[in-house]
């Protein structure tokens, strides 16, 4: 199973993660992600969105999770996407995907 | 081009993120999904055997049914207990820990001789390992190589394999097969096929496996027992007619028994061509500009073979022999030609016996396979230490003898090392352990010697070399 929320402060999507991103799950939480982001744009906020994902609780990351990270990421100036909180093996995952510094995994 | 790169961009990230969710994978978890794709692979080995004869017209269905049970039975029995994911060697007496550490994308190129197989191989040593991998299937084949990796990547998902660890492109134009070996993002192709297309995977600037031709001599010694030798080299030369590059290119034997050999190839329904045949065969088996085999000659029975040379060859015959009179580019018949057809040298002694098959070992075949029937052990080790052959097969049909598994222990494997003779980095048989980077933990273990020794010694050169050795090795 998958803990997921979410929450806003001034322009910036805080989507906070606990447990195992697998397929399954990475697919299940897709559309709300896409509709958190699609709400932000569409309500015309002036300042540009920031979006942080945080998975200091994740230990697992499916390719379907890291094609999220990818398409949220495109939402925003890639400045303004970031993963936090990683653990040392979710970061080399994403050192491996070749996207660790294109996505501002910390 | 641009085109091209952006496919080949394309390709890649997918398979990279594949490689990066595949590296959270344990061992438990990795050996259930090449258990999954073996049982599917297996359980399809008829459907497409049979799918691979039609599409390409080449070999005996019956045969590459049993090449993939060689690929999935055989090579899974090989693998399934050898350790991959994390620390697979622990030797606390030298403080040695070796992690294995899965490569990344792997680029499979896939011969249009033995594709289903190929791919099943590849495959499962692939995923045994943890690597995501890229099929680029012959352009004969294409169809029945996308249903294979449909149902080995439906199996791998099945069991919880990442999305993306089987890709194939259908399409794959040169360009786009180039620009994915030298892709900064791939991390090595597995290359099966023609010299050409192994050389460009080595110039890539990515490390590559290539396996080339092979051009395999058979010597029969005096030795052996003739009737026993002759029916295991028609097994093996008609093993899918003649498709797989370790099968016998050319016999050899002395003066003295090639009467008895040349009655027994006859009794076993093999058919020797006269002088006016063997011209003929030579002007169609070889393409003369090129001076290599006529593509549509691989794989094909002996009546095709005969009819489009125009021969006439009794009913029921197993294999077409010939007698070119050297080896070399000016005798095009003592190349590798991969059907049913045999080429048959009679040399005066054991000497020029031996000779012969260097000759022909290094006409186009150095490092792949050579093959020897004899009951003297002394001939065996002679011809074993004199011919540059990642194999050497024993008393055995060649073909099967090299893939290993059937007729002897080697490593089950559809692609076969051949050293530097054929441009590669080993001569072994490919399998699981050559798709990681083993890594070693050294604890210290201090070399006593090393830390005895006054290291002032070596800067002094009036010590003379055994007086310095003598010291750094003294007993205390």
């Amino acid at each position: 199973m998958i803990d997921f929320n979410f929450d806003t402060s001034e322009n910036t999507l805080n989507f906070h993660f606990k447990g195992r991103l697998d397929t399954e799950n990475s697919r299940n939480i897709s559309n709300e992600i896409e509709e958190h982001i699609g709400d932000y744009i569409i309500s015309d906020n002036e300042k540009p969105l920031k979006i942080v994902f945080d998975i200091k609780e994740v230990d697992y990351v499916a390719s379907a999770f890291i094609r999220i990270c990818i398409k949220a990421a495109r939402e925003v100036d890639q400045d303004n996407f970031a993963l936090r909180n990683s653990s040392p093996m979710i970061k080399k995952i994403f050192k491996i995907a070749g996207l660790a510094e294109v996505l501002n995994v910390s | 081009m641009e085109n091209i790169e952006q496919r080949a961009d394309d390709i890649l990230l997918k398979s990279v993120i594949s490689a990066a969710e595949f590296q959270q994978l344990d061992q438990e978890a990795t050996d259930k999904i090449v258990e999954s794709v073996f049982k599917a692979g297996f359980a399809n080995r008829v459907k497409l055997a049979k799918m691979a004869q039609e599409e390409t017209d080449i070999g005996v269905w019956e045969h590459k049914v049993l090449k993939n049970v060689l690929a999935t039975q055989m090579v899974y029995g090989n693998i399934k207990n050898e350790k991959t994911v994390g620390v697979i060697n622990n030797d606390e007496l030298q403080g040695i820990v070796e992690i294995a550490q899965p490569l990344g994308p792997i680029f499979a190129i896939i011969p249009v001789t033995n594709p289903t197989s190929t791919i099943l191989f590849k495959v499962l040593i692939a995923l045994k390992t943890r690597n995501p991998v890229i099929v680029s299937p012959p352009r004969k084949a294409v169809n029945v190589c996308t249903e294979t990796v449909k149902i080995c990547y439906e199996a791998a998902l099945a069991a919880g394999a990442p999305e993306d660890c089987i890709q194939i492109i259908h399409d794959g134009s040169r360009d786009l097969t180039h620009a994915i070996m030298a892709h900064k993002n791939l991390a090595l192709t597995l290359a099966t096929g023609g010299t050409g297309m192994v050389h460009a995977a080595y110039s890539s600037g990515n490390p590559a496996i290539g396996v080339g031709p092979g051009n395999v001599p058979v010597f029969i010694d005096k030795s052996a027992d003739i009737p026993f030798a002759v029916e295991n080299i028609i097994a093996s030369k008609t093993f899918d007619n003649g498709t797989i590059c370790a099968s016998e290119q050319s016999v050899v034997v002395e003066k003295e028994i090639s009467k008895l050999v040349i009655e027994e190839f006859e009794k076993q329904n093999c058919y020797f061509a006269n002088v006016n045949q063997t011209k003929r065969l030579e002007d169609y088996l070889i393409v003369k500009d090129k001076g290599s085999m006529n593509p549509e000659v691989v794989g094909k029975p002996p009546q095709f073979i005969a009819d489009k040379a125009g021969i006439d060859i009794p009913e029921g015959t197993k294999i077409i022999l010939a007698q070119p009179e050297g080896v070399g580019e000016e005798f095009p018949l003592s190349k590798e030609i991969l059907t049913t057809f045999l080429a048959f040298y009679v040399c005066d002694d054991y000497s020029s016996a031996i000779k012969t098959c260097i000759d022909l070992n290094f006409l186009g075949g150095i490092g792949h396979t050579a093959a020897i029937y004899a009951n003297e052990e002394k001939v065996i080790n002679e011809f074993s230490l004199i011919m540059n052959a990642g194999r050497i097969v024993v008393n055995s049909p060649s073909s099967q003898g090299a893939v290993g598994g059937l007729y002897n222990t080697l490593h089950t494997s559809l692609t076969l090392g051949c050293g530097t003779g054929g441009k590669n980095i080993t001569t072994e048989n490919i399998s699981a352990h050559h798709l990681l980077n083993v890594q070693r933990v050294c604890r210290r273990k201090e070399n006593t010697h090393w830390f005895k020794f006054n290291l002032e010694n070596y800067f002094d050169e009036s010590i003379d070399t055994d007086t310095l050795l003598k010291t750094y090795y003294k007993n205390y």
